[in-house]
């Protein structure tokens, strides 16, 4: 943990450092922003606009002295859900459904080391445009355009704030720099130290039904599950992560593939049946600008899903292979 | 096409309803969720709209700066070699950025007890900030296959973290919940032409 500081501490010197030349390169704000995101003690409050409707968001993000984070997300249009997120766990708290979801993390997960990072050959299927300074509801920002080549991902509109990299207001963009989506925020707080009360729900969940994720596989299931791959890929695609997962109601595994060109990933859950424990039938569908594919493939369900364009989900979906156990990586 | 309710919550934000309007206005909102969520919502979209300031600490880089400046210092790689040095370090920051919604590895099946107790957990202090209506499920429910995958995905998505968030804890609206088959074509074209930014707001 102590080295981990250390770097970061480098990092934000990096960051610094940065911020005092004229204008900083694309990639020095993708990642001042990332350190941002992770490594400030903020609450703020946002509008997610998405296809017509809006939605407004509570975050608290809290680093305490030891270098851990607990963030809490708490919808504050109504439904009295929210999200939890520390160093060990994940609870989602849903009072419309009385229920609480929660998963350990596992800093063992294979899928935890291999997370899509930003590099040079982002270059190859973005346009990384940086539109100078702007004020944002009185302060000041850096705009930053990341334009896709192609039609197999989506652009991002960025205004960071100049002193911090906080992302103020974020937009994701269609293939012609129309808007899809936007995250605004109307107020965002900065603090040394934030109280751990800021952190805790505002959800008596004591009588909710409690779902805890399960680490291991059923006594005398299958273990071993078949190696599945994309035959095709869109630019830029690469494989990522696999991982096998055991879903609700399912005994068998499923299989978790994550592929990323470095910014956009997809998530390939392939599960054993014709149809899916979850009754999920062969098509495309969407939540927001995210979209879904399932399509049947060798007696599985293979569904991908990611925040990117159908047509990306539709070619990962349709070209996912069974091979053989041995050639497993 | 905003109805003549719309316009009531409008006014009601912007204060020009007469005392009449107001109490029928108010007597609504006191048991139309939907109306008070969407109240909300006019009143900080109005407050954006009139410039009202960010609260960000503007002393804060000069904190941190001051922060770092105490760490030891030693020589920077080089560029070729600084990628190498921060690719841990921003991995674990966009980790921690984005691994936020792992939420549905969950195991409510027949073969293996999947609920348990409630654990001990503190509340925001004062107790309660949110009272579940009487309307929420009787029953609980487990997430559908789909809410699952696009939770799960979420984790590894770094451009996205929030806007999953969102998602996934938004107020559930049919049209979104239900996650209706559609014609790729036919969605692409949509995302093709997006949104101006007029429509979509500052």
């Amino acid at each position: 943990m102590r080295a981990l500081l250390r770097s970061l501490a480098g990092l934000a010197v990096l960051s610094l450092s940065a911020l005092a030349a004229a204008e900083p390169d694309p990639s020095s704000l993708l990642r001042e922003m990332a350190w941002a995101l992770d490594r400030t003690n903020y609450e703020g409050v946002f509008i997610h606009t998405h296809l017509g409707r809006s939605e407004t968001m509570k975050v608290v993000h809290r680093v305490d002295s030891e270098g851990r984070i607990t963030e809490r997300l708490v919808s504050i249009d109504g439904s009295g859900r929210e999200i939890i997120r520390n160093d060990d766990e994940v609870r989602c708290i849903l009072p419309d459904r009385r229920s609480v979801f929660v998963e350990k993390r596992n800093n063992q997960n294979p899928l935890f080391a291999n997370l899509p990072q930003y590099s040079e050959k982002l270059g190859l299927y973005y346009d990384f445009v940086s539109l100078g300074a702007e004020k944002l509801l009185h302060l000041d920002t850096r705009v930053l355009v990341i334009e896709p080549r192609d039609e197999y991902r989506y652009g991002y509109k960025l205004w960071l704030e100049q002193s911090t990299s906080l992302p103020l207001k974020t937009q994701l963009l269609g293939e012609d720099g129309g808007v899809i989506e936007q995250i605004l925020f109307h107020s965002i707080t900065l603090s040394d130290e934030i109280p751990v009360s800021a952190v805790e729900p505002g959800v008596d969940a004591s009588d909710f039904t409690w779902y805890y994720e399960r680490d291991e596989a059923p006594a005398g299931t299958e273990t071993r599950p078949d190696v599945w791959q994309a035959a095709d890929l869109p630019p830029g695609f690469r494989l990522e992560a696999t991982n096998s997962e055991y879903l609700p109601d399912s005994d068998s595994p499923t299989q978790h593939i994550v592929y990323t060109d470095g910014l956009a990933s997809v998530s390939v859950f392939v599960e054993p049946g014709s149809r899916g424990d979850g009754g999920l039938a062969p098509g495309t569908s969407h939540r927001g600008a995210a979209f879904a594919h399932t399509a049947r493939a060798d007696e599985h369900m293979v569904t991908a899903v990611g925040e990117v364009p159908a047509v990306t989900v539709k070619m990962i979906a349709d070209s996912m292979r069974k091979t053989t156990r041995d050639a497993r990586r | 096409m905003a109805s003549p309710l719309d316009f009531q919550v409008s006014a009601l934000v912007d204060d020009e309803l007469d005392a009449a309007e107001f109490e029928l206005l108010a007597e609504r909102l006191s048991r139309d969720l939907p109306l008070r969520a969407q109240y909300s919502r006019f009143a900080i979209i109005g407050e954006v709209l009139r410039g009202a300031p960010l609260l960000l600490d503007s002393g804060f880089a000069e904190r941190v700066r001051a922060d770092v400046s105490k760490e030891p210092s030693g020589p920077l790689p080089t560029l070729g070699g600084m990628q190498a040095y921060l690719r841990p370090v921003l991995g674990m920051a966009i980790a921690a950025a984005v691994a936020v919604v792992a939420l549905f590895s969950l195991m409510p099946g027949p073969q293996m007890p999947i609920t348990g107790e409630a654990p001990g957990m503190a509340l925001q202090q004062g107790g309660p900030t949110y009272t579940v209506p009487e309307t929420a499920t009787a029953n609980s429910s487990e997430p559908e296959r789909l809410e699952y995958y696009f939770v799960r995905h979420g984790e590894y998505a770094p451009m996205a973290r929030k806007s999953t968030y969102s998602r996934v804890i938004s107020e559930p609206v049919a049209e979104d919940s239900a996650a209706a088959d559609v014609a790729p074509d036919d969605l692409d074209r949509a995302r093709r032409s997006g949104s101006t930014e007029d429509e979509i707001g500052q």
